[in-house]
């Protein structure tokens, strides 16, 4: 019955939202037994609610029970950061960076737009879901601003940009293979029908810019990467023959009398339905035939037929004979060492289908459409395939993805935050600012928008006479781990009047964030000031901006008391000493002085 | 026509037909939320083969109100 449920989704349900979303309701209110749950989480700047029946629709065919959260708007690093948000207690499978670009940076309208700050801000996001979640991710590439698509106009440069920035995004899928996938915006827009897969109204009334056609595109790249983390991408492609990889039937056609050409229609349907066969073989798919044939005339058509892709060297099992075929694949499935749940059927006999949908329930059927020029495309369609494993030699390569059991592994050997912060080494030094940093440090002051507590600007001849004058203090963090060198990360300025000091400048690159350093560098600068001028009474500030929300309780967190408090800022002032967190098992601090 | 309505509204919302009245609205229906609002004026121009006004939208929020966009928009 659930099985029956769980076929009734057929993409036919597509162009009616009211089927679709009852027909999952059904499907999910029926099914007893499931191979999986699944948690999904959208970390996103505009409305993403509209993709989850299609998701749903994905997984829900392969057993898989999915709950889909969507983040705030624009919330991406608070979320990543903060370890009370949902995101990090409910520790999705699969995160979902899901973006535009008019949000991520407005500027993108600008004659003299470049990439390089979303670049930055990117990698900053991709860079707290590796370091903070054991979650997959699945980023998207990023379309030219939706109103230039919908008005057709070309933004020459920004889309060059757009490019370069996408370019990265793939570059960073290969670098972290399994662990991270990018869904190809651009080609799925083109797929879709480029402005016809855009939606102006729900736009406009909901900033959300996609139509089905679209969505669905997404979804399935989404749904591929939940198969693969739960098992359940398929593994084994196994085929029919008669009527299936070839027109006709080859016991009464005989080799001349078969359908399969190169060229000509109905052949070439058969002919590129195997060439997707084979190329899915490339990809480290087994292939594998199960028909009731004489052995001898299959060999003889893959041998001798001049338009046959397919090659008995690209299989990896068969069973051709007269025997009932869920025995068949049921024996095929042990010889091959792999579960039932891995294999995906093909055959054009509606019989054939039935039987192996009631008998082997596991096993994904898939027959032959009535409209062949879309039967080549069934195979690659929904992404249903395990196509990591590509070669015999990458297989062997190590890789992130695979099960769950090695992530579980991982989660183990990571009882808690504390003991991963540990394993990665990190390592802060901390010195006055000297020549070779006094660029660097100016320049952090004029760029640091987020963890930054009061914002103030300074020049290269500021920072000079910070760092000379008798009554401040100018110091920098640089930070390594044994993933390698962040570099001078962090800025902090004090200066000090009579017998109470004040810090004038706090910040820190949110590179480096969510790994306890601010505290620990707060502490080492506090210890050297507190010797040097003699255990003043310290003073500080938080002046809000639009984008330093992060910090506004930073100095109550390590201490400070609250003495004033308006629109434009609060005043702190310490009163005992600091509190702070022993930070000594992750991080290793190095002091410099003179 | 109403039957229509009636059963897309029991498909986005997953509650009981029979339950609909001409005052059913997102006061009366919890997961009447402003996305599943454009999930029900979609779902309601795929089965019923209309587009509803832009300005309209908004306004549609109960049943007896959809109802009468509805006739009008396939009155002959």
């Amino acid at each position: 019955m659930a099985e029956r449920n769980r076929n009734r989704l057929s993409e036919d349900l597509f162009g009616n939202l009211g089927s679709l979303l009852d027909a999952i309701a059904t499907a999910e209110s029926e099914t007893t037994e499931w191979a999986a749950d699944a948690r999904v989480h959208f970390l996103r700047n505009y409305t993403t609610e509209f993709t989850d029946p299609y998701i749903k629709y994905h997984l829900i065919r392969d057993g898989i029970r999915v709950e889909i959260g969507h983040g705030g708007y624009d919330t991406v690093a608070q979320e990543l950061l903060d370890p009370q948000s949902g995101l990090l207690t409910q520790a999705p499978d699969v995160i979902v960076l899901s973006l535009l670009i008019e949000y991520l940076d407005p500027e993108v309208a600008e004659t003299s737009w470049t990439a390089d700050k979303t670049i930055a801000r990117v990698d900053e996001y991709v860079g707290y879901v590796m370091d903070r979640t054991q979650s997959l991710l699945v980023v998207n590439t990023l379309l030219p601003p939706i109103d230039s698509l919908i008005s057709g106009e070309a933004m020459v440069g920004a889309e060059a940009e757009i490019e370069r920035l996408n370019a990265h995004l793939r570059e960073l899928e290969s670098a972290a293979a399994g662990r991270i996938f990018v869904s190809e915006f651009d080609e799925h827009f083109r797929e879709s029908g480029g402005p016809a897969a855009l939606d102006r109204r729900l736009w406009v009334s909901s900033q959300a810019p996609f139509r089905y056609t679209f969505l669905n595109r997404y979804a399935r790249d989404i749904a591929y990467s939940v198969r693969l983390l739960k098992g359940r991408a398929r593994k084994c492609l196994v085929l029919d023959c008669d009527n299936t990889i070839w027109g006709g039937v080859i016991g009464e056609d005989g080799i001349g009398g078969i359908v399969l050409d190169d060229q000509d229609p109905p052949g070439s349907h058969f002919f590129e339905f195997q060439q997707a066969a084979v190329a899915l073989g490339e990809q480290g798919v087994m292939l594998a035939l199960c028909s009731k044939n004489n052995e001898d005339d299959v060999w003889r058509v893959l041998e001798e037929h001049p338009h046959c892709p397919l090659d008995r060297s690209h299989l990896v099992g068969w069973r051709i004979n007269w025997q009932n075929k869920a025995a068949n694949l049921a024996s095929l499935a042990g010889e091959l060492n792999i579960g039932l749940e891995s294999f995906v059927f093909v055959d054009d006999s509606p019989q054939e289908r039935a039987l192996i949908g009631e008998m082997l329930p596991e096993v994904l059927v898939l027959g032959v459409p009535d409209d062949l020029s879309a039967y080549p495309a069934i195979l690659t369609k929904d992404k249903l395939f395990d196509t990591t494993a590509r070669s015999k030699e990458d297989r062997q390569r190590t890789t992130m993805y695979q099960d769950e059991a090695r992530r579980k592994q991982d989660q183990f050997r990571f009882a808690d935050l504390t003991e991963y912060l540990s394993s990665l080494a990190t390592v802060m030094r901390v010195f006055e600012v000297d020549d070779a940093s006094k660029s660097r440090v100016a320049q952090l002051t004029q760029k640091t928008n987020q963890f930054n507590l009061t914002t103030r600007r300074y020049s290269l001849a500021d920072v000079e006479e910070y760092a000379a004058g008798p009554d401040s203090a100018v110091f920098a963090m640089s930070v390594c781990d044994r993933y390698g060198d962040m570099g001078l990360t962090g800025v902090l300025i004090a200066c000090r009047d009579g017998d109470t000091a004040r810090v004038d400048t706090l910040l820190l690159s949110c590179r480096v964030l969510g790994r306890q350093l601010e505290f620990a560098f707060v502490d080492q600068c506090l210890r050297v000031l507190n010797q040097r001028w003699g255990d003043p009474t310290w003073k500080a500030d938080y002046l809000p901006t639009r984008k330093n929300m992060q910090v506004e309780d930073f100095w109550d967190r390590v201490g400070f008391s609250v003495v004033a408090s308006t629109g434009d800022g609060k005043q702190y002032t310490l009163e005992s000493a600091l509190s702070i967190t022993d930070y000594s098992r992750i991080i290793t601090a190095e002091l410099v002085t003179d | 026509m109403s039957e229509t309505i009636k059963l897309v509204m029991s498909q986005v919302f997953q509650i009981d037909p029979a339950a609909i009245t001409a005052e059913s609205s997102p006061e009366s229906i919890e997961r009447w939320d402003s996305l599943k609002h454009m999930q029900l004026i979609m779902a309601l121009e795929d089965e019923l083969g209309v587009q509803f006004p832009d300005d309209a939208i908004p306004e549609l929020v109960s049943y007896g109100a959809i109802e009468q966009m509805v006739q009008e928009l396939t009155a002959p």
